[in-house]
């Protein structure tokens, strides 16, 4: 026999050879030094090739490249929260000590609910607290929300009702409702070491700040003489163009991030549309279609219908750089996410949503 | 259980592992195998069921490189994340997050071709189902794969190499 060449002994040692050819090739290499010694090398070769490859499990999800966080939004510092939180909380205490002598509110909320009644004084310490974090949000909100040129013109409203009890004054105030039961989503950082132990602390923030919204906000929360300020969203968002994102979302472990926050949900017979707030301001919207991409595909060869991207099209009119990116269960039904986001920005929010929205469906 | 469902079951694992190794991303590995499989359901038959879920696994992942260079620089930002997580992490982590950051340079230094032939070969395909998937003489394969792993040792040894000549180096 001649000297195997390297094809045939990988394909030896891969047991790729009939058994007349390996019976041929061991009697070669067992007589012949240098065959024994590549036989030997490609021995070594396959299993450092193999270890090596195998050190390619251990690697991370989401390592898409994601931009640098350029800038941050005025109110997203937390020092500037807390200043206009306390400014919010003087401004009520102020007027809750004027009380009857000041026949008129002035707010710099453009948009305001009806005031609600209140019970009882002695909880206007805790009350005071959720309304410093609560403020947070209406700060936040009220600047976006206003539906006049100039957000910071101010607004006569109705004057408070005044009850008295034994122990205070009960007043109501003027109320701002949030757009979503708990705390807007948080910053964004780049992600680094330094950046991820940041959002960790801010992820703590959060939640502890969750908890004092959530729990202010709930119906069996005792009443407060100073009710929580809340925002108002209803219609208001659709005068304001799309803002563009233009920070850095939270460093990885990506698939372990927060889940964006539910703001709506609508359905049709063909689809459900699911908006999330995934930032300040930045909203995206998921759509799922309730029909197999079989059935979707068949409809649109019988007749012409509207762009598949009809859906993607955010709802705050005017809105340009919107992206989408799509997938399909394995169940057959096409999901499409889009928002005022790059599709990497999307590919890792998409890592965010439930897993039945990314993943199989059983 | 479904025909779908027993291929899911039977080759869902090897082909994330396969296209993780290939990607160096897992959630874009499992996106790919999820519309491989679903391409499978599409098919009324299929003769050699392991090969023709790599191929069009495989041609999955030319067609995304091809459209998106964005996510060809997921392997700057792998090594980036590795070295930040080694910072803070002991001793033998670091060092396997080291091997990992090599294998991955080493793996990506191959030609395509050698490079998926030898994945594939990892994950227990043959030499005609490497073949089908990579549309190959099954003469050729025995060659592709010495050489795949020949280079592959290689780079590493290279790169373990230069890594001990830079600590050398700092610690003179």
């Amino acid at each position: 026999m001649q000297h195997p060449d390297e094809g045939t002994i990988q394909a030896w040692l891969d047991g790729e050879l009939t058994s007349d050819e390996m019976l041929a090739l061991e009697q070669h290499v067992a007589d012949c030094a240098e065959c024994s010694g590549n036989v030997a090398e490609a021995r070594g070769l396959m299993a450092a090739a193999s270890n090596i490859v195998r050190s390619l499990d251990s690697v991370p999800r989401g390592v898409i490249p994601v931009p640098a966080q350029k800038q941050r939004s005025w109110f997203a510092s937390a020092q500037l929260r807390a200043a206009a939180a306390v400014v919010v909380v003087a401004g009520a205490s102020l007027l809750v000590a004027r009380g009857m002598q000041e026949p008129e509110w002035r707010t710099e909320t453009a948009t305001v609910a009806a005031p609600e009644p209140v019970a009882q004084a002695d909880r206007a310490a805790s009350a005071t607290d959720a309304l410093a974090q609560s403020a947070n949000s209406a700060v936040a909100s009220s600047a976006r929300q206003s539906e006049k040129p100039n957000p910071s013109r101010r607004v006569a409203v109705t004057p408070p009702s005044v009850a008295s009890s034994g122990s205070g004054v009960a007043l109501s105030a003027p109320q701002v409702v949030p757009a979503a039961p708990t705390v807007s989503p948080p910053p964004f950082s780049a992600p680094s070491v330094a950046q991820r132990n940041r959002s960790e602390n801010q992820r703590e923030e959060r939640a502890a700040a969750a908890k004092t919204v959530e729990s202010a906000s709930q119906t069996n929360v005792p009443a407060s003489p100073i009710p929580l300020p809340t925002a108002a969203v209803s219609g208001v968002r659709k005068s304001e163009p799309a803002k563009r994102f233009t920070g850095a979302l939270t460093a990885g472990p990506y698939f372990s991030g927060p889940p964006p926050v539910v703001l709506r949900r609508d359905s049709t017979a063909a689809m459900i549309r699911t908006t999330y707030m995934v930032s300040q301001g930045i909203e995206v919207t998921l759509v799922e279609n309730t029909v197999s991409s079989f059935e979707e595909s068949a409809a649109a060869d019988r007749a012409p219908s509207e762009p598949r991207d009809s859906w993607a099209i955010s709802p705050l009119s005017g809105a340009t750089n919107i992206n989408s990116i799509s997938w399909i269960l394995l169940n057959d039904r096409r999901v499409t996410l889009s928002g005022p986001l790059t599709v990497a920005e999307l590919e890792l929010v998409k890592a965010r949503l439930p897993a039945s929205k990314r993943e199989r469906v059983p | 259980m479904s025909d779908i469902d027993r291929l899911f079951r039977t080759y869902n694992a090897a082909l994330v592992r396969y296209l993780t190794r290939r990607l160096g991303d897992r959630d874009w590995a499992e996106e790919v195998a999820q519309e491989t499989f679903m391409r499978a359901m599409r098919q009324d038959t299929i003769v050699n069921e392991r090969a023709w879920l790599f191929t069009v696994a495989t041609n999955l992942v030319r067609d995304e490189a091809r459209k998106d260079a964005r996510r060809r620089r997921h392997l700057a930002l792998l090594a980036e994340e590795e070295r930040d997580s080694a910072a803070d992490d002991s001793a033998t982590t670091l060092e396997r997050a080291q091997e990992a950051a090599f294998a991955r340079k080493a793996v990506d230094a191959l030609a395509e071709r050698d490079r998926l032939a030898l994945l594939m070969k990892e994950e227990g395909l043959n030499y005609g189902e490497i073949s089908e998937a990579l549309g190959i003489a099954l003469a050729s394969v025995g060659t592709t794969l010495s050489r795949a792993r020949r280079r592959l040792v290689e780079h590493y040894e290279a790169l373990q190499h230069e890594r001990e000549e830079r600590e050398r180096n700092a610690a003179s």
